[in-house]
């Protein structure tokens, strides 16, 4: 008889033990985060800047006049857009409302490297020799429209 | 004395077991955080500003096993609070910082629950708040467009 008390007094501490143990622990929750970063473009300080063919002389110049054209855009790291034209009025005579046709190449574009720094795409504004042999002498002003993939 | 019959050893014994709580584990003074998930949504690097995530709102509880009656609670954020998501795309290379407002945050314990209120443990709640998660501009505007993830712990002591 005396072996079974003290089995039933380990029994009895082991109890205790077993709710002691709750009253001590703590709480933890786990938290899953998300998020997705988007791909977009944007011209960077638009409108840009002007395409300047300068002073144009029919006597000395031959060829093409060509002018540099250079549009900053930033993009989303890593992401190539695609930079595309839209309407081109062409240069006009401001007096005689005479005009002069130009063209644009196809822009090279660099990788976007994020909206902390832009990069630039370049191109080539060209004036056709046959354009400007017989025109009306004075300044002319035209414009043109560029798009840019990715934007919001 | 008189001494029980050896019998009754087995009984004994099974009603050690059956001493543990039902809801095991949940039965402490704790907290429970509703809307557990942080999701910043799509971020935008073209919009210039810091995007702000509502986490989830913390709610303790106590119940008659835990010692809720005296003392405060302290929730805090296992690791600190600045943390960083990782994108999980194939270049796998982007990342961005985030941090947790909000937390830590020190309680007053809600109290214990009262007896015979078995099964789901769950009593004395109270709402501590919102805490959000704030992500910069600056740690997203170079990141590549990608999926990003990261989970953390939240804990309460004692």
């Amino acid at each position: 008889m005396k072996t079974n008390r003290i089995v039933l007094n380990a029994v009895a501490a082991a109890v205790l033990a077993s709710t002691a143990g709750f009253v001590a622990a703590a709480d933890t929750q786990t938290v899953q985060v998300t998020a997705s970063v988007k791909q977009v473009c944007k011209f960077f300080n638009a409108p840009i800047g002007a395409i300047a063919f300068g002073a144009i002389d029919p006597n000395v110049d031959t060829g093409d006049k060509t002018a540099t054209v250079t549009v900053p855009f930033k993009c989303t790291t890593g992401f190539t857009p695609t930079i595309t034209q839209g309407t081109i009025v062409p240069l006009k005579e401001t007096v005689t409302n005479t005009t002069m046709a130009f063209t644009v190449d196809n822009f090279s574009v660099p990788a976007g490297t994020g909206f902390s720094a832009a990069v630039n795409a370049t191109s080539t504004a060209r004036i056709s020799n046959t354009v400007y042999k017989d025109a009306v002498a004075g300044s002319y002003a035209g414009s043109i429209v560029l798009n840019i993939n990715g934007g919001d | 004395m008189k001494h029980l019959p050896f019998w009754f050893l087995p009984c004994i014994a099974a009603a050690a077991l059956l001493a543990q709580p039902a809801w095991g584990a949940d039965n402490i003074c704790g907290f429970r955080a509703r809307g557990l998930d942080l999701n910043f949504g799509t971020l935008n690097p073209s919009v210039n500003a810091e995007v702000r995530a509502p986490l989830v709102t913390l709610t303790t509880f106590a119940n008659q096993a835990g010692d809720c009656s005296n003392g405060n609670m302290t929730i805090s954020v296992s690791g600190g609070n600045s943390r960083q998501m990782a994108g999980g795309g194939a270049d796998g290379m982007g990342t961005i910082n985030y941090t947790i407002v909000g937390l830590p945050v020190t309680l007053s314990k809600p109290g214990n629950a009262p007896p015979g209120n078995p099964g789901n443990g769950y009593v004395n709640w109270f709402t501590t708040g919102e805490v959000e998660g704030v992500v910069q501009w600056s740690a997203f505007a170079d990141a590549p467009a990608d999926s990003y993830t990261d989970s953390f712990t939240v804990v309460v002591n004692p």
